[in-house]
């Protein structure tokens, strides 16, 4: 790692870590439990470590690393402010995301062949989102959480890994017509599970990442038109769907009933102003699932617009930095995993925060790292390793070109 | 701590947590441009960055006149259309001709898409035949339509392959590194390696490739806009150690490209 790369990321992850430091010890003085202090001390810690210990094993990219930390760790601190216990369970699911990114990092730069893995990935996955329809339970209206006693998880955020990986794999050999059907039979499942937001990702990415991998404007644009129409579709058919488009159009009409969770996270983000009403005061509990789908509406009312701005441009900033590493990826294998996992995440955030704003309907989704959520953090910390993985390799063949160009000379 | 206390310093550190937060994100986007310049100026002293070498045309089309050199990357589609990643517009060529990928220890491999036929070193290539891929090493030469290329690879890469189990490669393809001789492609004259260019063919402008290895002229520093600091330059006096052996090696090995030409080259 050369000199001028390794000062932007000390800053950097200086004032992360002054960030949580001040933000955790802000709050213990508040409820004075000891979680508080030890997590005003391991949070920063955690941060430290991911950004300065890991990419000496692996050459990982320290900007990737350095948002991916923040991200994480502010979905541990919001979640500390509003439910401790839950934020504990998300610390731990931090550290087990932090060693599955090692791992999948490890894999993307070991694994020669991945015809045999994703062979046996098709599969499985389609076993995977399957289980919710034999064993599954109905929660807000959507089929796609399995419980195995006390432990539970959604399939589909476990396939996002293997749908990134599948499409890849065949989208570099261009055959085209097996990515299409495992793609189809994975939509076909996640409607029938009716997770549509989880849909509207597996199919916006398909659709992204053909047009990445083949550049025909024709195609991808015959598959935004058809999904529009199957949005069209969805809207005659179901009857959730036009509630969740009447509700996007006049969440007041029905403030105390239906519209009660739009209205409470615009008035939450309303009263927070441009700098928030302050870390450990305001009502953010009294919105309806704020712990995972309205955490970025706690997170405007907490630190302000403002902040809630800077949240959006890290996102952003995620995505342009993973699409680089996805542009100078030598290997369209590993070219276009890195761009299906940046557009995945990247639209995930999208569709979230505009629900949250009342952009776009809502969807039930995650908003990547920083939402409650065990399965959707370890899955999202997979998908960074899979980029930091192919940011290792480009870094190996730009030094292998230098040294082969000195040889010469 | 009362809550009167903690709600003032609650409202007095939302402001430095603002703060904190546009400090990352302008320090995040600056680290994003910094490193993409960083990136470009280092691609910049690296203009080979990517590639394993170049398809030197020996037979062409207007479009593609010979002597040109095309870069190869690691890997890729080879056809007629641009957005292929090597484009050859030369009648028989269909719009996606044929994969590539370059294997360390193996070679280029050349594998033609459905219904396309190539020929590696005489050798054809399509699923009738039975031949589905070939690897190609440095000097092979490809066939396919009206095009004849000749694959230049860059020094340093590992391109002496073992081919003994390999199901893609029959003896016939398997170049003849060991014995110091490449065969031409049908219809071209079966001449002495050592005098290149074959007969009919003009001289690339390029000097792709060295002249008879018996005048041990250094390599032709190529012009301006070819200059690539990945080339081997030929210096007489500066030949590897165990260069002798050269042409017969088993074991891949990330020595100087302008040894093993004068070896593939010499009589």
């Amino acid at each position: 790692m050369s000199k001028k790369t390794r000062s932007p990321g000390r800053r950097l992850a200086g004032a992360v870590m002054l960030f949580y430091f001040l933000a955790f010890l802000l709050l213990s003085f508040q409820d004075r439990s000891p979680l508080g202090y030890i997590l005003c001390v391991a949070v920063p810690a955690m941060i430290w470590a991911g950004t300065f210990l890991l990419p000496r094993m692996f050459r990982a990219d320290n900007l990737l690393l350095s948002l991916t930390n923040f991200l994480c760790a502010l979905g541990v601190l919001v979640l500390y402010d509003t439910h401790p216990a839950y934020a504990l369970q998300q610390v731990i699911a931090y550290g087990i995301g932090l060693g599955c990114m090692i791992f999948c990092i490890y894999l993307v730069r070991s694994v020669r062949s991945w015809r045999g893995p994703v062979l046996i990935l098709i599969p499985a996955s389609l076993m995977l989102l399957s289980l919710p329809l034999l064993l599954g339970k109905e929660i807000n209206g959507a089929r796609n959480w399995v419980s195995f006693g006390s432990v539970s998880f959604q399939p589909s955020e476990v396939v996002k890994l293997s749908l990134v990986l599948i499409l890849s794999w065949f989208m570099s050999r261009r055959r085209m017509l097996p990515w299409l059907l495992f793609s189809a039979a994975c939509l076909g499942m996640l409607m029938l599970q009716k997770d549509l937001g989880t849909a509207l990702i597996y199919y916006t990415t398909a659709l992204a990442l053909y047009w990445c991998a083949s550049g025909d404007w024709i195609l991808t644009s015959l598959g935004i038109l058809g999904g529009c129409g199957t949005a069209v579709l969805g809207y005659t058919m179901f009857a959730h769907v036009r509630l969740r488009v009447t509700l996007w159009l006049n969440p007041f009409a029905d403030y105390a009933n239906t519209g009660y969770q739009i209205v409470q996270g615009l008035m939450a983000i309303a009263s927070g102003g441009l700098f928030g009403v302050g870390l450990g005061l305001g009502a953010p509990t009294s919105i309806p699932v704020y712990q995972s789908d309205y955490i970025f509406a706690v997170i405007c009312e907490q630190f302000g617009l403002i902040f809630g701005a800077c949240v959006l441009l890290m996102y952003v900033a995620l995505v342009l930095r993973g699409a680089a590493v996805a542009v100078s990826a030598r290997r369209s294998f590993h070219g276009l995993l890195a761009m299906s996992c940046v557009i995945l995440l990247g639209f995930q955030a999208f569709i979230i925060i505009g629900g949250v704003l009342k952009l776009i309907p809502l969807t039930g989704v995650t908003l990547p790292f920083v939402s409650y959520g065990g399965t959707s953090l370890i899955s999202c910390m997979c998908m960074m390793g899979f980029v930091q993985g192919v940011a290792s390799l480009n870094e190996d063949d730009l030094e292998e070109d230098a040294h082969l160009a000195r040889l010469e000379r | 701590m009362s809550n009167e206390l903690y709600e003032v310093l609650s409202l007095a550190a939302r402001y430095l947590f603002t703060l904190l937060g546009i400090l990352i994100v302008l320090r995040s986007f600056w680290w994003l441009l910094s490193d993409h310049r960083d990136k470009h100026s280092r691609l910049r002293h690296l203009p080979d960055a990517g590639m394993i070498g170049e398809m030197v045309v020996l037979s062409g089309s207007g479009e593609l006149p010979e002597g040109t050199a095309v870069p190869v990357p690691w890997e890729g589609v080879l056809g007629s259309v641009r957005s292929c990643d090597i484009v050859i517009p030369c009648p028989g060529i269909r719009k996606r001709h044929l994969r590539f990928s370059y294997e360390s220890g193996f070679g280029l491999k050349i594998i033609p898409l459905s219904g396309c036929e190539a020929m590696v070193n005489g050798v054809l290539l399509d699923c009738r035949s039975g031949e589905k891929a070939a690897p190609m090493t440095h000097g092979s030469f490809l066939q396919i339509g009206s095009a004849v290329l000749r694959l230049r690879v860059f020094a340093g890469l590992d391109s002496a392959a073992g081919f003994g189990d390999d199901p893609f490669v029959s003896s016939s393809a398997a170049p003849a590194i060991s014995e110091g001789a490449v065969p031409p492609p049908p219809g071209f004259p079966s001449v002495g390696i050592g005098a290149f260019p074959p007969p009919g063919f003009p001289a690339p402008e390029t000097s792709a490739f060295p002249p008879a290895p018996e005048s041990m002229v250094p390599f032709s520093v190529p012009s301006e806009a070819d200059v690539n600091p990945a080339f081997p330059q030929i210096r007489p006096d500066s030949a590897a150690p165990g260069n002798e052996t050269a042409g017969a090696s088993d074991q891949p090995s990330r020595r100087r490209r302008s040894d093993r030409w004068e070896a593939d080259w010499s009589e």
